[in-house]
């Protein structure tokens, strides 16, 4: 099956300075997939360059098997709500919808109009007197009006209050059970976890951990131990250090038996993982030799 | 994509066109009296509200620049400036297509208004230009016939432009009306005196150079065809014909004296009878300069713009 999003040494530069480099990730069909990372990571400019919106300085990307932006078919393909909801302030909700209509073939005016019935927007109302909620219900309706087979947001939630935030990923979740895949960017780890099934972690341009959520808790775990010498081998790749005068504890990938009997292996969150993931520093690999002096 | 390109223009095109319908009525309205001021018996004055009528030609001279600031330089600034770019480029319709249709819409619209005022214009000014003005001179050249169609689709496009590099609206639209002025103002010194061929006339010193042409340059020479300086002209005649302070009708006896002694001057000069030449060779200049700018423009959305 053909991947919903599928890059190879993927790089993107603005005047000298990398944003996205070395990025090479398949991103599944079907699913609700997370892309986290902190601001500036190159969350953003891996969803433009999903779109079109960007073409790549180096390396590729192919979107549903197609080059990103590449004529009409490709556009239609792939909705975009990108970040703070741009909207055209002097438009009318009704002239939004009319934009959709008019420039998508595959508009499904029906299911937009009783979307934005259901929201409780006003049609005649102007874009730049919504509210932020309102907004990204709009720009969602746009973005999914078209039927795209893969929707990707770019920090749908960070602009609303708590409760449309809970609404807005509830929608997402009845539109990923109707078969559409989608890929959200967001800092918020704790509404990726609700709502995603695949994970991506960016750290600064470099994809530094990617899978589905599932296997990546099952994959990690947390060791304690009394203090170890730092050259004292372990079985799996260790991701984060935390060495106390008495104990120390690992974050580890993988899952070898736990032979001596003075540890202890307990299971570990998700946010947990991604902030060590994101914490680790930006030149080094991951691999365990190069991980908090492990040899 | 005409919906959108029409929607987003509609509200300052119907301001324009609401301005356009006003300043043809008066004009209209107002011909007869131009046509009995400029006719035989007329005193070929224009008084009071006419002095007023006549300065929409320094209106219609701006307005192409004005154009290419209010309706070029935001068309995609003001996109990326909003960010609207990332909704509009991700609907199902190209960026080329987006922009062709934004640009014909926008020069369509543009140009519809600039010729109905330069025509109605033109209509207005024929009684001025039959008899008293020279409308081949640079001060009226640009107020009558098609010119300011090229300038329009220029400016127009120039606009658009810079706005796509320079991605701010106030920045673009200034760049844009500095560029077009430095643009435009170059060709009128340096392109167009070569567009049409010019000739040359000799008259008499002191005489008055031929009537309704665009004179380009004049100098003077003597019998064996050297070129003399007006102040080395004057001493030379002064001595030679012995003329003094005291001599009666000094000017007269001037230029009697430089007819005998031969001296002519030579002017270079276009003549009225090329203006619609002139008009349209300049058109085609500005058309080709809007072309070069748009395809700069399609060049760098598709290249640069994000």
């Amino acid at each position: 099956m053909t991947p919903a999003i599928e890059a190879g040494d993927l790089g993107k530069s603005y005047r000298g300075r990398w944003a996205l480099r070395h990025a090479s990730v398949s991103v599944p069909t079907g699913k609700v997939v997370g892309l986290v990372g902190a601001n500036g990571a190159g969350k953003s400019t891996f969803l433009h360059l999903s779109v079109g919106l960007l073409a790549p300085s180096e390396g590729e990307i192919r979107v549903l098997g197609g080059r990103p932006g590449d004529g009409r078919e490709q556009l239609a393909k792939v909705g975009m709500l990108a970040q703070d909801t741009p909207l055209y302030g002097s438009f009318t909700v009704a002239d939004h919808l009319e934009l959709g209509a008019r420039l998508n073939p595959s508009w499904d005016s029906a299911a937009a109009e009783a979307r934005i019935a259901k929201v409780g927007l006003d049609q005649k109302q102007k874009a730049a007197a919504l509210s932020g909620g309102q907004r990204s219900q709009l720009a969602l309706t746009l973005a999914i009006g078209k039927r795209p087979e893969l929707l990707l947001l770019d920090e749908p939630v960070a602009s609303l209050d708590p409760l449309a935030r809970r609404e807005f990923l509830q929608d997402l979740m009845e539109l990923a059970a109707d078969g559409l895949s989608i890929v959200l960017s967001s800092h918020l780890i704790g509404d990726v976890e609700r709502v995603c099934d695949h994970l991506v972690v960016l750290v600064d341009g470099h994809v530094r951990l990617a899978g589905d959520i599932d296997d990546i808790l099952g994959e990690h775990r947390v060791i304690t131990a009394p203090r170890l010498r730092p050259d004292q081998p372990t079985d799996d790749e260790v991701i984060e250090r935390t060495d106390t005068p008495r104990q120390t504890t690992l974050l580890v990938r993988g899952s070898g038996p736990v032979l001596d009997p003075t540890w202890t292996s307990t299971d570990v969150g998700l946010e947990e993982i991604v902030l060590a993931y994101m914490a680790r520093p930006a030149t080094t690999s991951p691999t365990l030799s190069s991980v908090g002096g492990v040899a | 994509m005409t919906w959108l390109a029409w929607r987003q223009l509609r509200t300052q095109a119907a301001v324009v066109a609401g301005a356009l319908v006003v300043v043809v009525i008066a004009l209209v309205v107002t011909r007869t009296h131009v046509v009995d001021v400029y006719s035989p018996s007329g005193d070929h004055e224009l008084t009071g509200i006419y002095v007023w009528l006549r300065l929409l030609g320094t209106v219609l001279i701006g307005l192409p620049a004005a154009i290419g600031a209010f309706w070029g330089a935001p068309m995609i600034a003001s996109e990326l400036e909003g960010h609207t770019q990332r909704l509009a480029w991700t609907q199902s319709i190209t960026r080329d297509r987006w922009l062709a249709v934004r640009l014909a819409l926008t020069a369509a619209v543009s140009v519809a208004v600039v010729a109905i005022f330069a025509a109605v214009f033109t209509w207005w000014c024929a009684p001025l230009d039959a008899t008293d003005v020279n409308r081949i001179a640079p001060a009226n050249f640009a107020q009558r016939g098609v010119v300011a169609i090229g300038y329009t689709l220029f400016a127009l496009a120039l606009g658009v432009l810079l706005g796509a590099v320079i991605r701010r609206t106030l920045p673009a639209m200034a760049a844009t009306l500095l560029a077009f002025l430095v643009a435009r103002l170059a060709i009128q010194k340096l392109v167009r005196p070569h567009l049409v061929a010019a000739t040359t006339l000799r008259t008499d010193p002191f005489s008055p150079g031929p009537r309704g042409a665009w004179t380009l340059s004049t100098r003077t020479v003597d019998a064996a065809g050297h070129q003399v300086s007006a102040q080395a002209l004057e001493n030379h005649l002064v001595k030679a014909c012995h003329l003094t302070r005291a001599t009666p009708d000094v000017d007269q006896a001037l230029a009697n004296c430089a007819h005998r002694l031969g001296f002519d001057n030579l002017t270079r000069a276009i003549p009225s009878s090329s203006f619609w030449q002139l008009q349209a060779a300049e058109l085609v200049v500005f058309v080709g300069l809007a072309a070069i700018a748009a395809a700069a423009t399609f060049w760098w959305i598709r290249h640069r713009a994000t």
